[in-house]
């Protein structure tokens, strides 16, 4: 803009980006051309000084401080997760034929479930929600009420119908799962986890729940939990392991001060410490679905230290190679250890 | 090309001042401005076709900051964050003691009339002066005629001059006085 200054009206004044440094971040340099500016043109003086108010009071009204870049790194961080869960999420209002075709596939999955006769505790309450992991993946979940699931490799969470405040809160699991359940302080509703044969009730608590084969564990972490099978019933307190076996229709297994227990694949990576390597082989099957054939079986029995990625068996071999000292020949899903 | 991340990072505080400039919760911007990126994290492709980024983002915000506000039916709720936010207010302006007491008196009296502009002036007003905004960014912003923001902001100006006019009758000796002060 080439309009001198002198004929500047207050609007032109207060949003002039040279004014404004000078009122608010003053240089020597403008110091001096705006002193001269007034010795010149004493009778802007009034509308200088307007000016500089408004700017000044504005600036005042309008503050809200500044963010510094951690906070800015933290408040970002939480967009990226809440970003990562809404895109597991299934769309919350589906178009009409979506809604057509998740009801569909729902009725058939279900249908094959029931085909397969396996899954006759889903079919006894339907679940709408379905959650499911492959090999050697492993999701994050947010559920309705809050409370975080993370689901391990090769398995399927499902989510009771209703998830109102003040209903029972409910879900199903086949296979692993890690749950932060969030506390209901006014309402005070359950939270109820369903796998094979057992039933876990919650409040608000971390817990692990493993059900392969057909071995179910519930190992507690924080808080405390009621277990209920269909003949015994359990109050566990931090640090407890049961074992339940659905073959057997019973609790096998009851340890307590239990500090070793392995959920460290909820956070992505599977630490492994002191555990022999049949341990160790026996998880790597789980989550990624091969088969191992071991030539030396030797070395089963010795223990080991090693920090393996949940979803990425590419690394997790060459991991392996090295702590065993054993090359590993891989064909398809048979990995054999020379 | 921004990542969306560094579009966050530098859009956050600026984001967040329009946001107070239309709704006096920081609270319920700053959530406002959460989803937003969320939803952009969702939709990256959104934020690689805009032309003008400032104009775009205060769009967005100012979009879904209005069906927030319209989400918090709960009247009680609103008139308890007015009342906080008038005491916040007040408490800041003591403190922000200034040397003059002429001035102190104009600032008292300016914050006042900014709190006493309808939300549309102060919004205009905050885009134009603050933010430094064109008339034709500031009608992309709001969704109307260039004629509209002006009309907006010499009203505002005017309810924010009245000092000024009062002012102009000193003489302009003691006005130069006081101007030294700034110096």
């Amino acid at each position: 803009m080439n309009k001198p200054y002198y004929s500047y009206t207050l609007e032109e004044l207060a949003s002039d980006p040279y004014f404004k440094e000078w009122v608010l971040d003053p240089t020597p340099e403008l110091e001096q051309f705006w002193e001269e500016f007034l010795q010149k043109n004493p009778q802007k003086a009034p509308l200088v000084q307007e000016a500089q108010m408004l700017i000044r009071e504005l600036n005042r009204y309008f503050d809200v401080g500044e963010t510094n870049p951690q906070q800015l790194k933290v408040y970002f961080d939480e967009v990226r997760q809440r970003a990562d869960r809404e895109m597991l999420r299934p769309s919350k209002a589906p178009t009409p034929t979506a809604n057509l075709l998740i009801r569909w596939s729902i009725a058939a999955s279900i249908a094959l479930l029931i085909g397969i006769g396996a899954w006759v505790w889903l079919a006894s309450s339907p679940a709408r929600q379905l959650y499911a992991t492959e090999y050697g993946e492993w999701e994050e979940i947010q559920l309705p009420d809050g409370s975080i699931v993370k689901l391990n490799a090769d398995s399927e969470l499902s989510l009771a119908d209703t998830w109102e405040e003040g209903t029972e809160r409910k879900v199903w699991l086949k296979g692993e799962a890690y749950f932060e359940v969030q506390k209901m302080y006014e309402t005070g509703t359950k939270f109820i986890v369903v796998v094979e044969g057992v039933s876990v009730e919650v409040l608000g608590t971390s817990f692990n729940v493993m059900n392969r084969g057909e071995k179910t564990e519930v190992f507690l972490e924080e808080g405390s939990i009621r277990l209920e099978t269909a003949e015994e019933e359990a109050l566990m307190v931090p640090g407890d392991l049961i074992a339940y076996s659905s073959a057997a229709k019973q609790i096998v297994e009851k340890r307590t001060g239990v500090k070793d227990y392995n959920t460290t694949w909820k956070d992505g990576v599977l630490v492994f410490k002191e555990d022999t390597v049949a341990q160790i082989i026996r998880k790597i099957e789980e989550i990624y679905g091969v088969e191992f054939q071991i030539r030396d079986d030797s070395i089963l029995n010795s223990s080991t230290t090693i920090r393996i990625p949940m979803d990425e068996l590419d690394i997790t071999l060459p991991i392996l190679e090295r702590t065993l000292g054993r090359n590993i020949q891989r064909q398809d899903d048979l990995l054999i250890v020379e | 090309m921004l990542t969306i991340q560094e579009v966050y990072e530098q859009y956050y505080d600026r984001l967040l001042r329009y946001g107070y400039s239309i709704e006096r919760d920081l609270d319920l911007v700053h959530d406002t401005i959460q989803d937003l990126f969320v939803w952009f994290m969702m939709n990256p492709d959104k934020l690689e076709k805009v032309q003008n980024l400032d104009v775009y983002l205060l769009k967005c915000l100012r979009r879904n900051l209005g069906s927030a506000m319209k989400q918090m039916k709960n009247k009680e709720t609103r008139a308890a964050l007015y009342m906080r936010e008038e005491i916040r207010k007040t408490s800041s302006v003591e403190a922000h003691m200034i040397a003059s007491e002429q001035e102190q008196e104009d600032s008292t009296w300016l914050q006042a009339q900014l709190r006493r502009l309808s939300p549309d002036q102060r919004e205009v007003i905050f885009l134009r002066f603050y933010e430094n905004l064109s008339y034709d960014e500031i009608a992309e912003i709001r969704a109307v005629s260039k004629q509209v923001v002006r009309n907006m902001v010499f009203r505002a100006l005017k309810n924010l001059r009245r000092i000024g006019k009062k002012k102009n009758q000193q003489p302009l000796k003691e006005i130069y006085g006081l101007l030294s002060l700034f110096f």
